[in-house]
């Protein structure tokens, strides 16, 4: 009977807290992190009697949470792996909104510029069509600086994000060593509930940074970033900071704080979001810049060597439309020699828009890729008479450079920005060629030129006038010097310049060759300029200005294609990996209705025992007194 | 053992299924209200690329346009011009043929020159015309210069031979108005090819009637001198003075000599000379000028009437070969606007293309975006219904 009652009272108890586990998990159907619990029962061992054991109740073996460490593991990969997609996804769709939206890309003002320089090609002596050709200039310029700020603009925002979310690094890295060390205080009775708080800021880490994690004997768990660095060794943790780029002081670079300074981190070895925004930097930003201001460069570089080519409505010798500033040089934070570099581009066709770094071996320089660390081909000494020349720049040093001394130089990046309208004055427009020819009016022969061409801008600088003049059909003379052969079709060529003929000259006809006079209506230096957009001036002279515009577009709009894909797909993994968590750790309110039903019946059963090994009590108390 | 599912869970799924949906519904209804396939070149990045070069393309074919446009004004304002000066050309060849048949007075030649010196003077503003612009149709690529100035009966040319070429569709460009000094100056004289010209001291009444190469091999461009020893006999010199040929005439004769043959009437006096030679250039102002000065000459004397008949003659031929020279610029100014009107159906061909090209690459198809709207619509609504009853779904409703 007293085995009955105690029998009774053990299952009262057992149910009564496994009523209180179900309401538990009722209560937590919604917090974020929460593992389900369960009482795990077991039977008393029996006692006993002479011709066996009688079972003496039920006892509460464990309070278990049940979640599974392989499933938690996937679930860390799949954070970091979404927090560093939803970032790049992001800010690579608001690279390419600025990029392919026609109110911030570059693609109207451009074609309104070509049309422009049409426009001034048809009609050169148009003072409308001429103000018309800066004024879009302007507006070109203006929307290249513009385009290049906002991008600037989301550089910054990486910076101060990225510096935002390491502070929340930091605090969750702490969090979890507090974590562990009341767990590994509470040894094998940890709290399942202190568990899930580890679990979910260790989660939280993940989204941040992409972890992976080690769990020790001693309850503790480890946690290293993707890359193998610890943030959390027991109970202490590794402080993540920013630390501003040895060459761009005004740019952050991940670091972790060790036992001996600020270590950089790759931007390789982070995952998570802040793994996504320096992946966005050094993918998609920095190269769409620099891309930008190579297309800036050579849209400017040759613009202005066409205006060069020709003369103005004045007469002179066509100026500089637009001015860039010399590609960027920054010296390392650590260099110790007093080098300064001056950069110059020589040659757009050879200009690539990788950042370069040049480096004092302290006999020679060399220089390499600044992302890849690949070595690019330098040829030169880097006197003013023999520049270093590489990819395009020419680099003339001053000053004495110490062994090991590093210098990054960004060829365009600073392009976009820095491009500017030099020219004010329209009449400055060299729509002629420098060099026109007249045939005498008592020519006899039916002979016109049709192209006179300078071949040599540095002989021709010395050109005064020369006639042309035939001897007969076979030959002729320049400024008397000569004969010279003649045959139709061949050009006739002088000091530093070459003049084509149709027709067949008479004998005695004379060409008179001089220098385009002041307002000239000549168009044939404005019709080389409108076809600048269909000139190949990249990438060895393979690609035009307009498909290496269309090619930025079609680049940042792939990049964020590709990133949004990959989010996406990135999200059917996480939620099939949350179905699986769930599928150990969620709570399911049906469930916890049927367990509740469960262990409220079995606890009204066990208060009939009690109440049963009464009555026997009362029956043979009964039995006794009479 | 199916998968357990979290009551948290499939009420996250569902709400993740509702706002998909809704997503995917926001973007047709974009597509429907833009008419784009695209907004961004995120959702389809070479067909935005292609886009943009397309539509740089549809621009600079615009400009071409106005190219076409504005060429096309000047080019038809040189034609009129033409026009213009070949009726002028005509009227002095008339008013010369006029002149040239001896029973006019002495006044009615100066009215004659008078009317010959008011055409030339027309002839001079059409030569000066502008496009309506402020720019000359006439001085090549010189502006702000008035090409042709008059100046002691000599006009000279402020121009130069310049030509622009223009833009009027993709790989066409055309040549814009022609320089005032192939229009106007670097005309041939005579009939294109040689000359005749009676010597000015000739005292006979020998009158040329036409001068033409026979055999342009045996003339081989020389400048000859016909000669007449006597009224009725002549003979023909070349430069060195050495005779190439002689013989007999009588009024009315054909003289062939080193492959050219002239054709005379009248008697000559012995020691009268004519001079064949390459037909040099002549400007029109010039010849209209000299047919003024021959006019207003007095031919009272047989001899003056000879010369009159002479710079008559002569006046007409330079005439008819003027004439004829403004006819083939007209004829290439001609050619030039049909190839404009080309250009135009070129243009036309490649917007046309262009255009359906741009549409195929970022135009909505708004039959499949209303019917992929309608199913979006259905499921969205059945992503709502579902939501409800699933969270209607407990165990504890029933407890």
């Amino acid at each position: 009977m007293s085995g009955m009652l105690a029998t009774g009272s053990s299952a009262l108890l057992a149910f009564q807290r496994a009523l209180a586990t179900v309401s538990h998990n009722v209560a937590n159907v919604n917090t974020p992190g929460y593992s389900r619990q369960r009482v795990e029962l077991a039977a008393r061992p029996g006692q006993p009697v002479g011709h066996g054991y009688i079972g003496s109740g039920v006892d509460i073996a464990k309070l278990q949470r049940l979640a599974d460490g392989l499933v938690f593991a996937r679930q860390l990969d799949s954070s970091g792996e979404l927090g560093r997609l939803q970032q790049l996804s992001s800010l690579s769709a608001r690279a390419d909104a600025l990029t392919s939206d026609a109110a911030t890309s570059l693609a109207a003002p451009w074609s309104n510029f070509f049309a422009a320089a049409q426009g001034v090609a048809t009609d050169p002596t148009s003072p409308v069509a001429r103000s018309q050709l800066l004024a879009s200039g302007g507006q070109l310029v203006d929307r290249w600086q513009s385009l290049d700020s906002q991008l600037g603009q989301i550089d910054t925002e990486v910076d101060q994000r990225v510096t935002g979310l390491v502070g929340d690094a930091n605090r969750l890295g702490g969090e979890i060593a507090n974590l562990n060390r009341d767990i590994v205080a509470a040894g094998s009775n940890a709290a399942p509930d202190l568990l899930d708080a580890r679990a979910q800021r260790v989660e939280q880490l993940a989204d941040l940074v992409g972890v992976q994690t080690v769990a020790q004997d001693d309850g503790s768990l480890n946690v290293f970033t993707a890359g193998g660095q610890a943030l959390v060794l027991g109970l202490r943790s590794n402080q993540l900071s920013t630390v501003s780029d040895p060459y761009r002081a005004d740019r952050v670079q991940l670091a972790l704080q060790g036992s001996s300074g600020a270590v950089p981190l790759a931007a390789s070895s982070v995952s998570g979001e802040i793994g996504g925004l320096l992946e966005f930097r050094g993918r998609v930003l920095d190269p769409a810049r620099a891309e930008l201001g190579r297309l800036a460069t050579a849209f400017a570089t040759g613009f202005n060597e066409g205006q060069r080519a020709g003369v103005d409505f004045n007469g002179q010798p066509g100026s500089d439309m637009f001015t860039l500033p010399p590609p960027a040089v920054l010296a390392n934070a650590g260099n110790t020699g007093t080098a300064t570099l001056a950069t110059s581009v020589s040659d757009v066709s050879a200009l690539q828009g990788a950042d370069l770094v040049l480096r004092f071996d302290g006999s020679s320089w060399n220089a390499t890729r600044a992302d890849s660390g690949e070595p690019v081909s330098m040829t030169g000494t880097g006197s003013a008479a023999d520049p270093l020349h590489v990819a395009g720049i020419d680099i003339v040093l001053s000053g004495a450079a110490a062994s090991g001394d590093r210098y990054a130089v960004s060829p365009t990046r600073g392009a976009a920005a820095g491009i500017k309208l030099a020219m004010r004055d329209p009449n400055a427009i060299a729509a002629a060629a420098p060099l026109q020819a007249s045939a005498d009016t008592t020519n006899l022969g039916d002979a016109r030129a049709i192209t006179t061409t300078v071949t040599d801008p540095a002989a021709f600088a010395g050109f005064a006038g020369s006639t042309v003049e035939f001897i007969d059909a076979g030959q002729y003379t320049i400024d008397g010097a000569g004969p010279y052969a003649y045959s139709a079709g061949a050009p006739i060529a002088g000091t530093g310049w070459s003049m084509q003929l149709d027709g067949t000259p008479a004998a005695g006809d004379q060409f008179v060759l001089s220098r385009t006079p002041a307002r000239s209506a000549d168009n044939r230096n404005a019709r080389t300029l409108a076809a600048l957009d269909q000139a190949n001036l990249l990438d060895g002279g393979s690609t035009s200005l307009g498909s290496g515009l269309s090619q930025l577009t079609a680049r940042v709009g792939s990049d964020a294609q590709h990133a949004d894909l990959s989010l996406q797909a990135q999200q059917a993994i996480d939620t099939q990996v949350t179905a699986e968590r769930d599928s150990v750790s969620g709570v399911n309110l049906d469930e916890e209705a049927a367990d509740l039903l469960r262990y409220q019946q079995a606890y009204q059963a066990a208060a009939q025992v009690i109440a049963t090994a009464d009555t026997v009590f009362q029956t043979l108390l009964g039995a006794v007194r009479r | 053992m199916s998968l357990r599912i979290s009551t948290a869970g499939l009420q996250m799924q569902g709400l993740q299924a509702l706002l998909q949906r809704q997503t995917q519904l926001a973007r047709t209804q974009q597509q429907m209200t833009t008419g784009l396939r695209f907004s961004h070149a995120a959702e389809d990045p070479s067909a935005a690329a292609q886009a943009q070069t397309l539509d740089h393309a549809v621009a600079a074919l615009d400009q071409f346009g106005r190219n076409a446009d504005q060429l096309e004004s000047r080019l038809h304002l040189q034609e009129q011009a033409l026009a213009d000066a070949g009726d002028q050309l005509q009227r002095a060849r008339e008013l010369a043929i006029q002149a040239n048949n001896g029973t006019l007075s002495q006044a009615d030649r100066s009215m004659l020159a008078t009317e010959v010196r008011q055409l030339r003077s027309g002839l001079l503003a059409i030569a000066n015309r502008d496009d309506g612009n402020g720019r000359s149709l006439f001085a090549g690529s010189q502006s702000h210069v008035v090409p042709f100035s008059d100046s002691a009966g000599r006009v000279s040319y402020a121009g130069d031979d310049g030509q622009n070429l223009v833009d009027v569709a993709p790989d066409q460009a055309l040549a814009d108005t022609n320089a005032g000094s192939d229009v106007f100056l670097r005309v041939r004289s005579g009939d294109g090819d040689i000359r005749g010209r009676a010597l000015p001291g000739n005292t006979g009444g020998g009158v040329l009637q036409g001068t033409a190469v026979t055999d342009h091999a045996s003339w081989n461009g020389r400048t000859l001198r016909l000669e007449f020893t006597a009224p009725d006999s002549w003979r023909v010199l070349d430069a060195g003075g050495a005779t190439i040929g002689s013989g007999s005439y009588a009024p009315g004769d054909s003289i062939d000599a080193g492959g050219v043959q002239v054709r005379l009437s009248g008697t000559p006096a012995s020691g009268d000379a004519f001079m064949l030679e390459p037909a040099p250039n002549q400007d029109i102002f010039s010849t209209l000028q000299s047919l003024a000065d021959a006019l207003v000459a007095p031919a009272g004397t047989p001899v003056d009437q000879a010369r009159l008949n002479n710079a008559m003659g002569s006046a007409i031929t330079d005439l008819d070969t003027a004439q004829n020279h403004l006819s083939m610029v007209r004829a290439d100014t001609g050619a030039r606007l049909s190839a404009l009107a080309d250009g135009a159906d070129t243009r036309a061909a490649q917007d046309e293309s262009l255009r359906s090209s741009l549409s195929q690459l970022r135009d909505v198809d708004y039959a499949q975006a209303a019917s992929q709207l309608s199913l979006q619509m259905t499921a969205l609504d059945a992503a709502q219904r579902t939501l409800l009853k699933v969270q209607s779904l407990s165990l504890f409703d029933q407890l």
